[in-house]
């Protein structure tokens, strides 16, 4: 150790250790790893995007169910207030014009309209490159 | 952007790239590094599986604190002391392997010609066994030195240690190296008579 010590006390110089024989033959010796290697990292670095957010399938699981849910709120508050207690009118006026028929029509026809844009959204993906997705497309 | 043009980018571009998630940046920038990262972690474990998870894990940890990278430094020097840290804290436990060598030898010269008649198999085999025979630390220094070029600096950066020390271990390591290289060419020849 202490002949080590000294020995690199005397040369204080990177150049010392210039060894181009060996540089050349520990070069033979550099390891490769797995064929997947760099796949496998990838695939557990790069953030998934959530696969609804983005599509219309996700506006139609998300808008369908919050429409029927504050259109049931209404109508319960505006039975509780048949009495007229509350003023509260404005709430049975929503409800009587909005009935459940034609919430039906309407989330059907968006149902509709977003099972359409999917398809073509799926459609397109096939032929623009790198599979993007066209609501993607659309948005770059 | 097309691979072959991904590949062409720079450390800092290719990491601009892939704080933006863009898979192709990430894929260059592991397969411009995994051999070292892998051969550095192979260095330190000694055991193939092993430093396939330690160089699997350096590079998640590595592209996961990418934001933290200040582009103050070289990429690769970050990189290897992530891999050296991960390859380093699996290790612990291990029992490292302990060989009694004469290091007299200060002209490694007639080594290296011996050396220099055999096949570039056989040399990479003697190599490989003579750098397993080395401590992990001297293995990994002798590694970062030689095969990739990193200076003292640097590499006292990823190791931790000083520079005075990294010199040390570097004069040793390679003085061992030589002389482990003596004893399998010297049981070869014996072998063979």
């Amino acid at each position: 150790m202490n002949t080590d010590s000294n020995n690199i006390e005397k040369i204080d110089d990177e150049f010392q250790f210039q060894d181009n024989w060996l540089a050349d033959n520990l070069k033979l010796t550099q390891l490769e790893p797995s064929k997947d290697f760099t796949k496998n990292i990838v695939e557990e670095v790069i953030i998934k995007p959530n696969p609804l957010s983005g599509s219309p399938l996700f506006w139609i699981l998300a808008a369908i169910p919050s429409v029927i849910l504050i259109w049931i709120i209404l109508y319960f508050l505006s039975s509780a207030n048949l009495g007229g207690q509350f003023n509260l009118k404005f709430i049975s006026n929503i409800v009587n014009d909005v009935s459940i028929y034609s919430l039906t029509k309407y989330a059907l026809m968006v149902t509709f309209a977003g099972l359409f844009f999917i398809g073509l959204d799926y459609f397109l993906s096939k032929r623009l490159l790198h599979r993007e997705s066209f609501f993607s497309f659309l948005l770059i | 952007m097309m691979k072959t043009e991904t590949s062409k980018l720079s450390d800092d571009e290719l990491i601009k790239l892939a704080l933006k998630n863009h898979p192709r940046a990430i894929t260059c920038l592991v397969d411009r590094y995994k051999g070292m990262v892998f051969t550095l972690s192979y260095r330190i474990l000694k055991n193939q599986l092993d430093a396939e998870e330690a160089a699997q894990d350096s590079f998640v940890k590595a592209i996961r604190a990418l934001d933290t990278f200040r582009f103050d430094c070289k990429f690769s020097t970050w990189l290897y002391r992530i891999s050296f840290n991960c390859a380093v804290s699996k290790s612990r436990g291990y029992k490292p392997v302990q060989v009694e060598i004469n290091t007299k030898l200060d002209s490694p010269s007639e080594t290296t010609n011996a050396f220099d008649t055999l096949s570039a198999i056989d040399r990479t085999r003697y190599l490989n066994q003579a750098m397993e025979m080395l401590d992990s630390e001297e293995s990994a220094i002798l590694t970062l030195y030689y095969v990739d070029g990193e200076s003292v600096n640097d590499i006292a950066t990823i190791t931790n240690l000083s520079e005075s020390n990294v010199k040390i271990k570097l004069h040793r390591g390679r003085k061992k190296l030589y002389a482990h290289l003596e004893v399998l060419l010297k049981e070869e020849v014996t072998t063979l008579l």
